[in-house]
């Protein structure tokens, strides 16, 4: 039986009829086309799905779209566009915090977040913040001068 | 895909009501961070007829101080926890929590979960354990508690009946006591524990006076070793960390040849420094 979800996506409302069991990262990627939302591990590990649902970094491969009734939520399609960046995918591109490209969306994603709440974190800080997202070309140096760099971005 | 209702109840009476009708046809989704992967890989035994959503029960959402105990409620979860000035006195606890998974995975997973699980190596289960806590849980008939020396009868298997909730974790007050956790895993972050230990303290100046020790990923059940706790108790700091040393409790019981050897050699150790630190807290208290 098919339940009907209204959520907000990238700001725009959407009443989705979703399997019980659906995932967060299937709907947004299969029903609408949001691919920057990566699937890989599908276990929660890897962190590459990570997507803000009212603003806090949450893994949508372990995630019910059922459960999305009423929440906002936000992709990577959703924090920038291509002429106009948001300040932490700024410094990742600045920084070279990227290099294949498949863990950025949820590294920056993660990065958002753990900005939002501590807008100046320490290295350590940011080591813990991002140490549930893997990636496997940077070895995370240029990824935590990234986030030092989008801080100071963000600084008011 | 199965034809599957899915309940998103925003009272314990509702969420009860649903519990009682599908028993173990429902399977219920807190943070949801075990039980979402299996369903996807169909690991739900038997296949839920139902999902049934907790997080919208506001009034599972809590930690209060009442009777002598701190409860916390049956959706709240670790960042709550962490974040908590009640917590704060649980210091075995509060180093479990602040090493499961990662900064995501905290923000969402709950005890209950853990609970509910039933994974031999799960850390806040350990910590619960050693600092004596209870669970209430509830169901359409009534209210009952057990203990976590009760709770568990094997891997991933509770004593929980199919129509019961997991309402409240109480954790007593013990003003006298200090405690400490560790964790031995090959990775700081989202990494299963090898070994883990909960020792929970009452010393007078160095000598242990009453101890508590729990044990992780030694046993099919997350385990009280009071096997070693006789030779804790009433030795001086130094003493009891030598004693324990080497020594493998009786209450471990690992059968994988893979990993027995290693993990036999290192209880003692773990156990030895977690009773350190819990007495290096006792200092810090006074
Ligand atoms: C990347 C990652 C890293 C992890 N790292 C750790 C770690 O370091 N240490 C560790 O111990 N665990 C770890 N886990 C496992 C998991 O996060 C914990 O076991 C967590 O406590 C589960 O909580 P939850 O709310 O997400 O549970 P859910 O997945 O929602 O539920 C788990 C089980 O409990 C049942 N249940 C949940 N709530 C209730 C309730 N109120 N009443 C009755 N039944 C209930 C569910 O039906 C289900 O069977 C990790 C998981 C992931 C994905």
């Amino acid at each position: 039986m098919s339940v009907e979800v209204t959520c907000t996506i990238n700001g725009e409302q959407h009443v989705l009829p979703v399997e019980p069991a659906e995932t967060l990262v299937e709907s947004l990627r299969l029903r609408l086309g949001l691919t920057g939302v990566k699937k890989a591990c599908g276990t929660g590990d890897c962190g590459a799905c990570t997507v803000l649902v009212d603003g806090e970094a949450l893994r949508s491969c372990i995630l019910l779209t059922a459960s999305m009734q009423g929440k906002s939520i936000t992709t990577i399609e959703g924090l920038g566009t291509p002429d106009n960046l948001h300040p932490v995918q700024e410094a990742f591109v600045e920084a070279g915090g990227i290099q294949c490209g498949f863990c950025t969306p949820g590294m920056i994603l993660t990065a958002k977040a753990m900005l939002d709440k501590n807008p100046r974190p320490s290295d350590a800080e940011i080591m813990e913040g991002l140490s549930g997202n893997l990636c496997r070309c940077t070895g995370y140096v240029k990824i935590v001068d990234s986030v030092h760099r989008a801080a100071e971005k963000m600084a008011p | 895909m199965t034809a599957q209702t899915f309940y998103n109840p925003a009272s314990i009476a509702e969420l009860l009501d649903v519990l009682d009708k599908f028993k173990e046809k429902v399977v219920i989704v807190n943070g949801g961070t075990d039980v979402v992967e299996r369903l996807q890989t169909g690991r739900v035994a038997p296949p839920p007829d139902a999902i049934m959503y907790i997080r919208n029960v506001a009034e599972l959402d809590y930690i209060r101080e009442e009777n002598g105990h701190v409860a916390v409620g049956g959706i709240t979860s670790y960042a709550e926890m962490l974040s908590s000035p009640l917590c704060r006195q649980f210091g075995g606890l509060m180093q479990a929590l602040a090493e499961i998974g990662s900064p995501p995975i905290r923000t969402i997973a709950t005890p209950a979960g853990n609970i509910g699980t039933a994974a031999p190596a799960a850390d806040c289960n350990a910590a619960l354990m050693a600092l004596g806590a209870s669970v209430v849980l509830a169901s359409k008939t009534g209210e009952r508690a057990l203990s976590f020396e009760e709770l568990f009868s094997g891997p991933q298997k509770t004593c929980l009946r199919r129509d019961e909730l997991i309402r409240e974790i109480r954790i007593p007050v013990n003003k006298t006591a200090t405690s400490a956790f560790i964790k031995l895993a090959k990775r700081k972050a989202q990494d299963i524990a090898q070994v883990s230990a909960c020792v929970c303290l009452e010393a007078e100046g160095d000598v242990c006076k009453n101890v508590v020790v729990s044990l992780g990923a030694v046993a099919p059940v997350t385990v009280r070793a009071r096997s070693m706790e006789a030779l804790i108790v009433n030795k001086t700091v130094d003493d009891a960390v030598a004693a324990v040393r080497g020594f493998v409790p009786s209450e471990a019981s690992l059968r994988s040849p893979r990993n027995k050897a290693y993990k036999e050699a290192v209880i003692g150790v773990i156990v030895g420094r977690a009773i350190k630190k819990a007495h290096a807290e006792t200092a810090g208290r006074k």
